[in-house]
């Protein structure tokens, strides 16, 4: 029963490690621009509006 | 349920699966929420190419997918509980779950986590509008698997379309009628009030990472779009949370009369039956503690205030749940889903306002409490499964006969 708790508690702190780790990290500048074949697309389109 | 020289494995196994479901259910609405808003934000960049959408989708792509692995992993650990603790119950509901949950593996698990490579790790190699096909598919996934379970869990509330065969412990259903199992009585109400709830977690999620980034001045395009999107399908699931809580809570008095007497800590059968906003239940004394309104439950449960509810009383001690837990939790996710209908409106208001300082509070109080529905999720479900009992199979299977018959006998003592 301990150890079944243990695991459970350790699964929560990756979670919630990550999920922070992610939220502050931020959005990555790079994907205000798409590449690659979506980049071709993106400028024929004429880029933002 | 409790003895002086420990617990028994009844409640053993009770509280490993109530802790196991309730950690588990705080990931698939999440899923289900965040699926419905990538469409929204990867939708709305194909439309607009706005490259700020663009950032969006991707980003909530990575939270979807942690959310998504959390709750594949906490899952798994259930379907083991079933044939370690529950096997009786695994035996009796087999022939009728494993259509449903067969059908949740294939139309919903496989279409969500096979389009969810695309969704991952298909940006730039796969098209915009293939790539975009792909996220609704996801998130359909996502939806179709709440669409099964919780059929599932419905049969369970107001079982339909079955016969019993065998006696005993070889007891078992089985489906006579596989569309009356799936539009069981209580199915589409359920259904329809655990996906907006879901569409809830999602929202407050999105909203609160947006708050949070405008609280630190951080990203403040990003966190604004996050806001505004996320605050709207907040707003519009917070409102149908109250229709179809309502169509709900009245299934609830048609079929599981002594769930709704629970869930109100209604002991007397009679007319003008009152609603208790909040209180203190006293099972020794049989008698509710706390402000009512006369009438009210009667109105809410049938649309007359002077017809009858069925109370307590009436329900034999043995067939009767937990009064107070379920009336607690019962009342709380009420409280929890008024006052997210209040957040998204002050939030909103605050946003229309248009300034910083306006705007300030409001992610404030999202950062504080956004997340909180979430948490409602489990309250939500320990609550609709404390009424349920001291049926674990509503009228036709007990709890305490569902375990696994090697456990039966078992009696667990603390060190």
């Amino acid at each position: 029963m301990i150890m079944f708790m243990v695991v459970y508690l350790l699964l929560f702190a990756v979670f919630v490690f990550l999920l922070n780790d992610k939220i502050r990290h931020g959005p990555d500048d790079g994907d205000l621009q798409p590449a690659g074949k979506w980049a071709l697309g993106f400028r024929a389109n004429g880029g933002a509006k | 349920m409790t003895h002086a020289d420990g617990m028994d494995v009844l409640m053993l196994s009770r509280l490993q699966f109530a802790f196991t479901i309730a950690f588990h259910y705080i990931y698939p609405p999440l899923s289900i929420g965040l699926g419905l808003l990538l469409v929204v934000v990867e939708g709305w960049w194909l439309q607009t190419r706005n490259p700020l959408y663009h950032q969006m989708a991707r980003f909530w792509t990575k939270v979807f997918a942690l959310t998504f692995a959390i709750g594949v992993a906490t899952g798994i650990v259930m379907e083991f509980e079933f044939g370690t603790n529950w096997a009786t119950y695994s035996r009796y509901v087999g022939d009728v779950f494993g259509s449903a949950l067969a059908a949740e593996g294939i139309f919903a698990f496989f279409l969500e986590s096979g389009f969810l490579a695309v969704v991952l790790f298909g940006w730039e190699k796969v098209g915009p509008r293939l790539h975009f096909f792909a996220t609704c598919m996801v998130a359909l996934g996502a939806h179709f698997s709440a669409i099964w379970i919780v059929v599932a869990n419905s049969w369970m509330q107001t079982p339909a379309g079955f016969h019993i065969v065998g006696e005993g412990l070889a007891a078992r259903a089985e489906i006579t009628d596989f569309w009356a199992m799936v539009f069981n009585p209580s199915s589409m109400d359920r259904l329809a009030h655990t996906l907006v709830g879901a569409w809830q977690a999602g929202a407050w999620l999105m909203v609160s990472v947006g708050a949070w980034y405008l609280l630190h001045r951080r990203h403040r395009e990003f966190a604004l779009a996050s806001v505004k999107i996320g605050l709207g399908v907040a707003a519009v699931a917070a409102l149908l949370s109250l229709v179809t809580g309502d169509a709900s809570a009245r299934g609830v008095a048609r079929n599981q009369p002594a769930k709704l007497a629970a869930f109100e800590g209604l002991w007397q059968t009679a007319p003008q039956a009152p609603l208790h906003l909040f209180g203190w239940v006293d099972e020794t004394h049989g008698c509710t503690h706390g402000p009512e309104v006369t009438g009210l439950l009667s109105w809410l449960a049938y649309g007359d205030s002077g017809r009858p509810v069925t109370g307590l009383e009436a329900i034999p001690p043995t067939d009767r749940p937990p009064v107070n837990a379920t009336f607690q939790l019962f009342h709380l996710m009420v409280a929890v889903g008024c006052a997210l209908i209040g957040l998204a409106g002050w939030a909103g208001i605050a946003l229309v306002a248009g300034t910083a300082g306006a705007i300030a509070p409001a992610p404030v109080a999202a950062d504080l409490r956004g997340t909180r529905s979430a948490d409602c999720q489990p309250g939500r479900l320990v609550g609709g499964g404390g009424g349920r009992q001291p049926w674990i199979v509503y009228g036709l299977l007990r709890t305490s006969n569902a375990l696994s018959p090697w456990s039966r006998p078992t009696r667990w003592r603390p060190r």
